[in-house]
């Protein structure tokens, strides 16, 4: 059928009713016309039409025949070849169904976790005009604080005549309570009005900030979310105006941000509240405080004009000590994205070998059909089909399997995203909804489809070209040409690669979690709880006090049945991101030490935890407030700055501007703030004597459950400063390592799913390949081979294929590691341990994929085979 | 012998775009006739055929038609050749007078013997 007619065909078929209007019509003109010539020969007019119709030969039959004309007859060979396929599957439906399976899990697996995965860990911005939005960066000399800027640089920055809106954000907890509103920890964002103009961002209820809340002095205002507003003001329309004690200041309710605001680039809940007043440094304890920056681009306007910009204002307000800082601009969403980038191109690359293992598998269960059938093919071309018709009749099949493989890797898709992303709300309070990502599954879809058409149909090109009388022939083996056999067992060798090559990245995952788990962090995590109290900046702002009620909970909690050790801390491994730096000026170096990590601990602080005082004294009872200053350094402090005479008696001066020394008084051992994390030089003061807002209590206690205790511990000491984040320090190690585990666990069920489908191939062709090798097996063992000797050689055909495969595959596994090294800790990509698991795994599979057509190879039954001949 | 013959299978395609051919855009009524005509009134176009035929060949895209009016201003669907249906009057040509001579040849083997 040539095109043109296609197309009038299909055309016709869509405007079938038009097309039947002009059949009428065509009939009544014809009529017409017989009818005038019939008059013409002088008949009268009824009986000229009447003899016209009887001419017509029967008006109905032939609108009938001219109406089934307008279709499509090839739909009805479709319908035809469809019902005949039918017939075929129900014959034979482990195959059918096998391909279907291997389709539908390939596509469903690989586009539900992918989009599940990139949703979790991609965060696109929801903003009106995102593309717009730049995130500004400051680097000082020696100090990269990537993602942030300082805010005395961030002020400098918004004084200048910039042609661009920016504002800052910085997150924290505070108290905040109310009138009926128990205390509690909320995440507290201190902003600026700006933030919600870039942003465009506006109130559903009440106002959002103004410049005139940024002023100092200004009345204290707060915005809050809208999660907020519901779960926590009951929603109510008349909660605006409502006055909140934030920190123990009291704050008006100005306005309620809509549902669909969701703060990002800070690590928030969605249960916030916004207040002003970023810039007001007299909130802030360490001189350098970050914020996160953001602003919006004018029309037209690059960022390379923007970063110019900034630059300029920048150069113009050095720093006191490190002199110009240089800005960085970046697009916002290209920031958050970066980090997404690495495992999400990971997981991608682990789903595409599954995807590629379930085709080559599907490619591969389509040959082996055909292949069978190449004596139906045969006889039905001897019969007198057509090779237009097998190979229309195969097609048929093949789309049929494809469309059914790819509705049910369409529906298992969804599925499976619904089922996982339940699974996971269930467990992260900050599941994002998740959108199927239609790229994926049409990418999936469509490889899948399209492999099983391709090797549908190339058996059936293969029937149409091949000699008649081969196939005819009895008992003719039909395993195929040489070359078909040749070509199975290459896309065979492939899926073993390829699942190699899954396998090694499976293998480096848990090899690095493993390192990480193993990791030293310097201190103990058995047995030891910890809380967090963050003091009411109000009541509690100087550190006489702080330190007071930190003696207090401690002795609360050195009460509690069990416990054995309990100190305070307001920087201990595995908390969260505290900044707390600052420059120290060390007697006798003559440049400051720029950036160090400055915590305040009590005493017993170290013995709870289990960090060693290696030399000089730890923090005793006279270590109070108008008493000599001291502090404790780490190893690592004093390896990197006072390598030969050592820290001890040194004095340094820090942050404070008043010029007070402070003498180091002790030497303890060093940690690691997370598994994954470099040895950072620490110093530590006491608190009573420097104070902190930030405390993290640490009880060790053989006793199982004592959060209650602790938290019951920090009422009885001020019921207005709750202690939360309980938790054991075990459960925090293991979450810092979540991530990394959820990585592995995703990469490796993949990757298993590769080797399982590839195991399935490994024995499909070997499977196939004996029973079509039967006579041959029965006329060995006639001649004396023993069922052992077949087993062997069974065994080695199917395991060459292997070894090739997993040869070929390592070099694919290489790249892999290559490409993943962003995502290992601790290991080489060449990490033996990891290669050699991997092999084992695929050759321990290989094995058993080979042993079941093997061993059936050696039961064949002499008589029994040769009989058949 | 005047017994009328209906048009032979197959050959209605032919003579249909030959009469197309000859006569120039023409309606369905106006065909039959031209074939009935040609034969010397030898044979009857099936009407019921014609139309299924013409449809087809429409399809194919051998003629293309258009809506016009006959000389006595009758409204009428005109069927006139498209460059594929030259071709194809051609190929069958060609086939035709193959098949005409094989027969030919076969039969003047039969006569001989």
């Amino acid at each position: 059928m040539t095109g043109r007619s296609w197309r009038a065909r299909l055309a016709a078929t869509w405007g079938k009713r038009r097309a039947e209007r002009q059949i009428d019509e065509e009939l009544a003109s014809h009529l017409a016309l017989a009818a005038d010539e019939f008059e013409r020969q002088g008949l009268g007019r009824e009986e000229a039409r009447r003899e016209a119709m009887l001419q017509l030969g029967g008006l109905e039959q032939t609108r009938e025949s001219l109406r089934d004309g307008i279709g499509l007859p090839w739909l009805e060979n479709f319908g035809r070849d469809a019902r005949l396929a039918m017939r075929n599957f129900r014959k034979n439906p482990g195959l059918a169904l096998a391909v279907t399976a291997m389709m539908a899990l390939s596509i469903g697996a690989t586009a539900s976790l992918y989009s599940v995965v990139s949703a979790m860990i991609l965060h696109p911005l929801n903003y009106p005009g995102a593309g717009r939005l730049v995130i500004l960066k400051e680097q000082r000399s020696g100090l990269d604080l990537s993602r942030f800027v300082g805010i005395r640089l961030l002020r400098e920055l918004q004084r200048g005549e910039s042609t661009m809106e920016s504002a800052g954000m910085m997150g924290r907890d505070a108290n905040v309570s109310g009138d009926g509103l128990e205390a509690e920890r909320v995440m507290c964002v201190a902003t600026q009005s700006s933030l919600f103009r870039v942003l465009r961002a506006n109130a559903q209820a009440g106002r959002l900030l103004t410049e005139r809340d940024d002023q100092s002095g200004a009345e204290r205002v707060v915005v809050a979310s809208h999660a907020y507003w519901r779960s926590r003001l009951g929603g109510r329309p008349d909660a605006v105006g409502r006055q909140l004690m934030v920190d123990g200041l009291p704050h008006t309710l100005v306005g309620v941000l809509p549902a669909s605001f969701r703060l990002a680039g800070l690590e928030v809940t969605r249960t916030e509240i916004y207040v002003s007043g970023l810039l007001d440094e007299s909130r802030w304890k360490p001189p350098l405080v970050i914020a996160v920056a953001v602003a919006r681009l004018k029309d037209g306007a690059t960022p390379e004009q923007a970063q110019a910009e900034f630059q300029a204002v920048a150069n113009a307000h050095p720093s006191r000590r490190g002199g110009a800082s240089r800005i960085g601009i970046e697009y916002w969403e290209e920031d958050l994205a970066r980090d997404a980038r690495p495992p999400l191109s990971l997981l991608s690359a682990v789903a595409a070998i599954l995807l590629l293992v379930a085709c080559v598998n599907a490619a591969n269960l389509q040959l082996a059909r055909g292949l069978q059938r190449q004596r139906e093919f045969a006889v039905r071309r001897a019969l007198g089909a057509g090779s237009r018709r097998i190979v229309s009749q195969l097609l048929v099949e093949s789309v049929l399997l494809a469309l059914a493989g790819a509705f049910c890797g369409w529906v298992l898709a969804y599925a499976g995203k619904d089922l996982l992303t339940g699974y996971l709300s269930q467990r992260l309070p900050e599941m994002p909804p998740v959108e199927m990502d239609l790229a994926v599954l049409w990418v999936a879809l469509a490889t899948g489809v399209f492999a099983g058409l391709l090797f549908g149909l190339w058996p059936a090109c293969n029937a149409v070209r091949l000699d008649l009388n081969e196939p005819l022939k009895e008992g003719s083996r039909s395993s195929g040409s040489r070359a078909v056999r040749r070509f199975r067992n290459m896309l065979v060798a492939a899926e073993v690669g390829l699942s190699l090559a899954g396998m090694v990245a499976s293998g480096l995952l848990l090899r690095s979690l493993l390192k990480l788990e193993a990791v030293d962090g310097g201190f103990r995590t058995r047995n030891v709880i910890v809380g967090t109290v963050d003091l009411d900046r109000y009541r509690y702002a100087t550190s006489e006090r702080q330190s007071e009620f930190a003696a207090k909970v401690l002795e609360e909690v050195r009460r509690i049945p069990g416990v054995e050790a309990a100190g305070v801390s307001s920087h201990i491994p595995l908390g969260g991101l505290v900044w707390s730096m600052s420059d120290i000026e060390l007697e006798g170096r003559a440049k400051p030490i720029p950036m160090t990590e400055v915590g305040v601990a009590t005493a017993s602080y170290f013995d709870t935890i289990g960090i060693p005082l290696r030399e000089g004294r730890g923090f005793g009872a006279s270590d109070v407030r108008g008493a000599e200053e001291v502090a404790v350094v780490d190893g690592r402090f004093a390896e990197l700055y006072c390598p030969e005479r050592g820290c001890i008696g040194l004095r340094f001066r820090h942050w404070s501007d008043d010029g007070r020394m402070v003498r180091i008084v002790g030497l303890v051992g060093e940690v690691r703030l997370s598994p994954s994390s470099e040895r950072q030089p620490t110093l530590y003061r006491p608190l009573a004597q420097e104070g902190m807002f930030h405390l993290e209590f640490l009880a060790r206690s053989s006793r199982q459950d004592l959060r209650k205790r602790m938290a019951e511990a920090a009422r009885r000491a001020d019921p207005g400063q709750p202690m939360h984040g309980l938790e054991p320090l075990e459960a925090r190690r293991a979450k810092s390592l979540a991530p990394k585990r959820v990585m592995l666990a995703l990469v490796g069920i993949l990757g298993l799913l590769a080797l399982a489908l590839g195991a399935m191939g490994v024995a499909s062709v070997l499977w196939h390949e004996v029973s079509q090798e039967k006579r041959a097996i029965g006329i060995r063992m006639a001649l004396g081979a023993d069922a052992a000797r077949i087993l062997r050689r069974e065994m080695m055909r199917g395991m060459s294929t292997v070894v090739a495969g997993a040869l070929a595959g390592s070099i694919w596994g290489w790249l892999l590691a290559g490409w993943m090294k962003s995502e290992l800790w601790g290991i080489r990509t060449d990490d033996a341990g990891a290669w050699l698991a991997a092999w084992l795994t695929v050759l321990a599979a290989g094995a058993a994929a080979c042993a079941l057509p093997a061993w059936m190879g050696s039961r064949v039954e002499v008589a029994r085979v040769l009989r058949t001949e | 012998m005047s017994e009328k013959q209906e048009v032979w299978q197959g050959t209605l395609a032919l003579m249909t775009l030959k009469t197309i051919e000859t006569m120039g855009p023409l309606h369905g009524f106006g065909i039959a006739r031209r074939i009935e005509q040609v034969s010397g009134g030898r044979l009857l176009v099936n009407y019921g055929t014609l139309y299924p035929a013409l449809q087809k060949l429409e399809q194919e895209g051998y003629i293309a038609a258009e809506w016009g009016f006959s000389d006595n201003n009758r409204k009428a669907k005109f069927y006139r050749l498209t460059k594929a249906g030259q071709r194809r009057i051609k190929d069958e040509e060609r086939q035709w007078a193959a098949a005409v001579e094989m027969v030919g040849r076969f039969l003047a083997e039969g006569g001989s013997r």
